[in-house]
C-alpha cells in the first residue's frame, strides 16, 4: 500500500485527515515536527509528503533541505494557513509540487492523491542513429552488430517481413568504418532481365537500350556497403554471377572486357527461414555461405514487447516534428498496443500509429487508435471461430500438413486483396511486404500460370 | 494580533471544521460506533467556538 506522510503539528487537524486518507486506500504516517517527519522520510518511501510550513523546531522546507534524492516522495504538496505561499511555491516550480491553502476541502485531497500519474513520456536511443529498443534480444544484436562492424565479413541478416532488416543493413553501415556509401537494392523488385546489369553494370551498346555506360551496385557501394534484400528472390541463374563477384572481388559490366575491383562488404536480408532458403531451393548453398559469413536473426516484435513504448514513442516523436503537433501516448494507449500481436512487426505498429495520427482530433492532444487493431496476420484479433471456419472443407489451403507454403502465401495474398477490393497498395501495407514484392508474386502466379 | 496571524488562525481553526465534519460523514457511512462520531463533532464545536473566539478578542482589540 502506498505512503502518505502527514507533517502537521495541529493534532486536531492530523487525527482528522489521517482516517480520511487511509480511507482513500493509503497507509498514513504523521510527524509533529522536523526530525520525526526526516527520520519518517529516511525510513520510508512516500507517495505524498503533505507539509505544513509552520513548525515548532523549524519550516517545512527544513524537511526538504534534508531529502534524499532517492527518498523524494512522487508529490509534494505544502498545507497552509497563509495564502501567500502560493507565490512561494510557485517560485519553487517543479510539476511534483504543490500547496492546499486551509481550509482544505476534501475534493482537493481526492485529486491530490487520486489523481493519475502522467505516464512520462519514454526516452530511447538510437543505437547505431537508427536502431530503438533495449530488450534482451535487441541488446544482443547490438552487441553482435558491434562485433562484426569491426570486421570485413558479409552479413545475413534473417527475419520476418517488417522487422528492420534494412535499418539493421544501415546501423552495420553505421558502425563500421566504411568510407564509401550504403547502396540498396531489392532483388525482387528488380526484373530477371536487368538484374545483371543493375548489380554489375553495363557498357554503352551492350543491350539494346544501353545508350550509355552505367555502373552496376557493386561499383557504386565501393568501399561501402551493398545491401541486397530479398536476395533469395534473386533469379537462380544469376546467382552464380553474384557468387564470383563475392569469390574474386572483382566485376565485369555486362558488354565489357575489363575486370573492375571491387572493395565491399556485402549485407543480404531475406524473411524466408532456413529450412526454407534450403527446401525450397531459394539461394544456392554455395552462395549462402558466402552472404552468410555472419547471419544475424532480427527477433519479432511479438518477442520483445517491451520495446513498443519505445518505438511508439520514436515514431510520434517523428510524426510531431513532421507535422508540428503536439500528440502524446496515454496508458490506454500503450496497453492496447501492447496487447497485439504485430504480426507485421515494426512496421505495422509505425503504420498503425500513423493512422491513428490522422484520425486522431487535432485539438486533443491524445492519440486515438482505431477501435481495432488488425491485418489478416493478426492473432489477438482472431478467435476460434475464425481458425475453424478457415479451416472448414471447401475452404482453399487450408492450414494442415501437406499444403506447401507458397501455396499458403497465394491464398493469403488473394484473400487480402479481395478484402481491399483489389488495391494493391493497401493490400502490400496489410501484407507487411512492399508493393513491388506483391506485384513480382502476382507475375510470378501469371507466368506460373496458376 | 496582525491581520495575517488572524487569518491564519481563522484558516487553521476552519480547517480543522472542514476536516472534522467530513470525518464524521464518514464514520457516519461507515456506521462507526456513536462515541466516535460524537467526539468528532465535538471537534467541529471546539473549531466554531475558537473561530468566535478569535474574532472576538479581534473586535475587543479593535473596540
Amino acid at each position: 500500500m502506498q505512503r502518505v506522510l502527514l507533517v502537521d503539528d495541529d493534532e486536531n487537524f492530523t487525527s482528522a485527515v489521517s482516517p480520511l486518507i487511509e480511507n482513500m486506500g493509503f497507509t498514513v504516517d504523521v510527524a509533529d515536527n522536523v526530525s520525526e517527519a526526516r527520520s519518517h522520510l529516511a525510513r520510508n518511501r512516500y507517495h505524498t509528503l503533505l507539509l505544513d510550513l509552520m513548525l515548532p523546531e523549524g519550516s517545512g522546507f527544513d524537511v526538504l533541505d534534508s531529502l534524499a534524492l532517492d527518498r523524494t516522495p512522487d508529490q509534494i504538496a505544502f498545507v497552509t494557513g497563509h495564502s501567500a505561499i502560493r507565490s512561494m511555491v510557485d517560485h519553487l516550480a517543479g510539476p511534483n509540487m504543490t500547496y492546499l491553502v486551509k481550509p482544505i476541502e476534501l475534493k482537493q485531497l481526492q485529486e491530490l492523491l487520486l489523481r493519475k500519474k502522467p505516464t512520462a513520456p519514454a526516452t530511447y536511443k538510437r543505437h547505431f542513429g537508427v536502431l530503438v529498443g533495449e530488450s534482451p534480444a535487441m541488446r544482443s544484436l547490438y552487441d553482435m552488430i558491434e562485433k562484426v562492424a569491426q570486421t570485413q565479413a558479409n552479413v545475413l541478416i534473417q527475419g520476418e517481413s517488417g522487422t528492420g532488416k534494412e535499418l539493421v543493413a544501415q546501423a552495420i553501415h553505421n558502425a563500421s568504418a566504411a568510407q564509401g556509401p550504403l547502396v540498396a537494392a531489392n532483388c525482387g523488385a528488380i526484373s530477371t532481365e536487368l538484374i545483371g546489369s543493375e548489380l554489375f553494370g553495363h557498357e554503352k551498346g551492350a543491350f539494346t537500350g544501353a545508350v550509355a555506360r552505367k555502373p552496376g551496385l557493386f561499383e557504386r557501394a565501393n568501399d561501402g556497403t551493398l545491401f541486397l534484400d530479398e536476395v533469395t528472390e534473386m533469379p537462380i541463374d544469376q546467382q552464380p554471377n553474384l557468387l564470383r563477384v563475392l569469390e574474386t572481388g572483382k566485376v565485369t559490366r555486362l558488354g565489357g572486357t575489363t575486370e573492375l575491383e571491387v572493395s565491399c562488404r556485402v549485407v543480404s536480408a531475406t524473411n524466408r527461414s532456413n529450412e526454407n532458403i534450403a527446401d525450397g531451393g531459394h539461394l544456392r548453398e554455395d552462395i549462402y555461405f558466402r552472404l552468410a559469413v555472419f547471419p544475424l536473426q532480427l527477433p519479432p516484435l511479438r518477442d520483445r514487447k517491451e520495446d513498443i513504448p519505445l518505438l511508439a514513442q520514436s515514431f510520434i516523436d517523428q510524426m510531431n516534428e513532421e507535422y508540428g503537433t503536439s500528440y502524446t501516448l496515454d496508458n490506454h494507449v500503450l496497453d492496447t498496443l501492447l496487447s497485439y500481436d504485430w504480426p507485421g512487426n515494426v512496421r505495422e505498429l509505425r503504420h498503425a500509429l500513423h493512422r491513428a495520427f490522422i484520425l486522431s482530433d487535432r485539438n486533443q492532444n491524445t492519440l486515438t487508435l482505431p477501435p481495432q487493431l488488425g491485418s489478416p496476420f493478426g492473432r489477438s484479433n482472431t478467435t476460434t471461430t475464425d481458425i475453424e471456419e478457415s479451416q472448414a472443407p471447401g475452404s482453399p489451403a487450408k492450414l494442415e500438413a501437406g499444403n506447401t507454403i507458397e501455396a499458403m502465401e497465394k491464398q493469403l495474398i488473394a484473400n487480402t486483396l479481395e478484402a481491399v477490393d483489389g488495391n494493391k497498395k493497401q493490400a502490400a501495407e496489410l501484407l507487411g511486404i512492399s508493393l513491388k514484392t506483391l506485384y513480382n508474386r502476382l507475375n510470378q502466379y501469371k507466368q506460373d500460370g496458376q | 494580533m496582525s491581520e495575517n496571524n488572524i487569518h491564519h488562525k481563522l484558516r487553521n481553526l476552519m480547517n480543522n471544521i472542514a476536516m472534522n465534519a467530513e470525518l464524521a460523514k464518514l464514520q457516519l457511512s461507515q456506521q462507526a460506533p456513536i462515541e466516535k462520531i460524537l467526539a468528532t463533532l465535538e471537534k467541529v464545536t471546539e473549531g466554531c467556538k475558537g473561530c468566535a473566539e478569535v474574532l472576538d478578542s479581534e473586535s475587543h482589540n479593535n473596540g
